[in-house]
């Protein structure tokens, strides 16, 4: 190749990239290029060569990282909250003799001193814990429902089915809590509910701890072992008394992040109602007070409520009695909602 | 190119401001971008994912840092190619290596279709030097200008340009483009 050609090439190469090229060079690159064959191929070739489709990230990718990022989400929220909530050090009574120490906090003197100290824990977290206290916003309508589950497997499909419902916020219209649970489990806090049953034990991989149940039995709760699941969609392998089978984790999805239920108290047989972390105190009031306040609702028209000191994005908490088709079921408690982990 | 960078600017501002849902159109919007880079890095899928997940991890840890310095793309490539050789020099992954019948194969196999070009692309871009591939993501994956591109690799923009050249001027011999459909 001569001189002239692989200088007009790369002017070529330059002007397709949009790069400034001085109109001298383009100019004698033009001219060259009206008498070389060879540059003109090149410069159809350059053509060719950005149509080829690169690599493209294969589905789910996008989903992972988010799930990665939800994490981190939940890391921090984690932090921001043993930060914010001294449980172990309650304030010195004062103008509320008769309250406990995890609600002194929140009445009388003392909560300024807490809220100061909320405020500095706050300031401490980067990024998320800082800033995204902000309006909620209409949020996504898909659920993975434990529902139906008196006995037996659970339906653990994805429904929209009440997302065509208002999206105003309104208190869930009350409803008799049914006399069990689903067939919940917890790990690590977070509440599954039973999938498919695996037909080969050794679709799990390796094992990540162990879960307290007694199942379905009326015996003592025995340790079961968990092992990863082969998906990644937050669920784990179990293996009980039918056989080993994938638990799903129980979740809504709220700004586009899967929300997991996690539990204050070890379910620890099929049909307990999971109960709200110990670190919050139950609300005495059905609008959340003393410990939640309404901060939204979501598609479905739940209201979501957030905990003083606590960013929405990073937890947040559903009033007792929804709907048997939400996530949360008809229980009777208040439930706790982090951001979904992959075990 | 300019309203893609005021988008992300506005994108990264609302995403470092705890907006979640910001986040992912940025993820969205640049995870090809990443995943191929690490692809023809490594040239397996498995890491590609793997290097994926780390930058995006990397970059929402860093948000808050970022500042709007430099246009997105130019950090998320800088992001990218620092965890590509991260992985590398740590031995968590290896890049496969050429297989040299491979490029035999396709400089003389008259492939035809989207598809199969695509695939010969990816066989052709491993036998690029590292520096001449780098420079012709940072330009073709990113849309880096090249004086961006030489910030972040070190190097001037002449020497990007010459490098993006030499890259384009191999890929269309390997691919025989020329003769392929021939303009």
């Amino acid at each position: 190749m001569e001189m002239d050609c692989i200088r007009t090439q790369a002017t070529l190469s330059a002007l397709h990239d949009g790069e400034h090229v001085t109109e001298e060079s383009a100019e004698a690159a033009r001219m060259h290029c009206d008498d070389c064959g060879a540059c003109r191929a090149f410069e159809a070739d350059l053509r060719k060569l950005e149509a080829l489709p690169a690599p493209q990230a294969p589905p789910g990718l996008v989903d992972r990282v988010m799930v990665a990022v939800a994490a981190i989400v939940a890391e921090r929220a984690e932090d921001a909250i043993a930060a914010a909530l001294p449980l172990e050090q309650p304030v010195a009574p004062t103008d509320a003799p008769g309250s406990t120490p995890r609600f002194e906090w929140l009445s009388g003197a003392g909560r300024w001193k807490t809220f100061g100290a909320l405020g500095a824990a706050a300031a401490a977290v980067a990024v998320i814990a800082i800033l995204v206290t902000r309006t909620p916003t209409p949020q996504t309508a898909s659920t993975h429902l434990p529902s139906g589950a008196q006995t037996g497997a659970l339906d653990l499909t994805f429904s929209n089915e009440a997302a065509t419902r208002s999206a105003a916020p309104a208190a869930p219209a009350a409803t008799p809590a049914p006399a069990r649970a689903p067939d919940y489990l917890t790990f690590r806090n977070r509440v599954y509910a039973p999938g498919s049953l695996l037909s080969d034990a050794k679709t799990a991989t390796d094992a990540i701890g162990t879960v307290t149940t007694a199942f379905g039995s009326a015996g003592a709760p025995t340790q079961a072992r968990a092992y990863r699941s082969p998906l990644t969609d937050g669920s784990i392998v179990v293996t009980g008394p039918d056989g080993t089978r994938l638990y799903a984790p129980v979740i809504r999805v709220f700004n586009s992040l899967k929300y997991q239920m996690v539990a204050g108290n070890t379910v620890d047989r099929f049909g307990q109602w999971p109960q709200l972390p110990g670190r919050f105190p139950a609300p005495t009031s059905p609008d959340g007070a003393p410990t939640f306040i309404v901060s939204g609702g979501d598609a479905l028209g739940i209201p979501t409520y957030t905990a003083a000191g606590v960013p929405q994005m990073q937890g947040f908490a559903i009033a007792p009695g929804t709907p048997a088709t939400d996530p949360a079921g008809s229980n009777p408690n208040w439930t706790w909602w982090e951001p979904m982990l992959i075990p | 190119m300019t309203e893609h960078v005021r988008d992300d600017a506005d994108l990264v501002s609302r995403a470092a401001a705890g907006d979640i849902g910001a986040f992912e159109s940025l993820v969205r919007a640049h995870t090809d971008a990443v995943y191929a880079h690490a692809y023809r890095f490594f040239g397996d899928a498995s890491a590609a994912q793997d290097a994926t997940q780390e930058v995006w991890i990397k970059v929402f840890r860093s948000l808050e840092g970022f500042g709007s310095r430099a246009a997105f793309t130019t950090w998320l490539f800088r992001v990218t190619r620092n965890v590509c050789l991260d992985m590398l020099r740590s031995g968590r992954r290896a890049a496969t290596p050429v297989d040299p019948v491979e490029l035999h194969r396709i400089a003389n196999n008259d492939t035809a279709g989207e598809a199969a070009g695509s695939v010969d692309l990816e066989m052709a871009m491993r036998a690029l030097s590292p520096e001449d591939r780098e420079a012709f993501n940072a330009v073709a994956l990113f849309g880096l200008p090249y004086a961006e591109a030489g910030s972040v690799l070190g190097v001037p923009a002449g020497t990007v340009k010459s490098r993006v050249f030499r890259a384009r001027r191999a890929l269309t011999t390997l691919l025989c483009l020329d003769a392929k459909g021939g303009a």
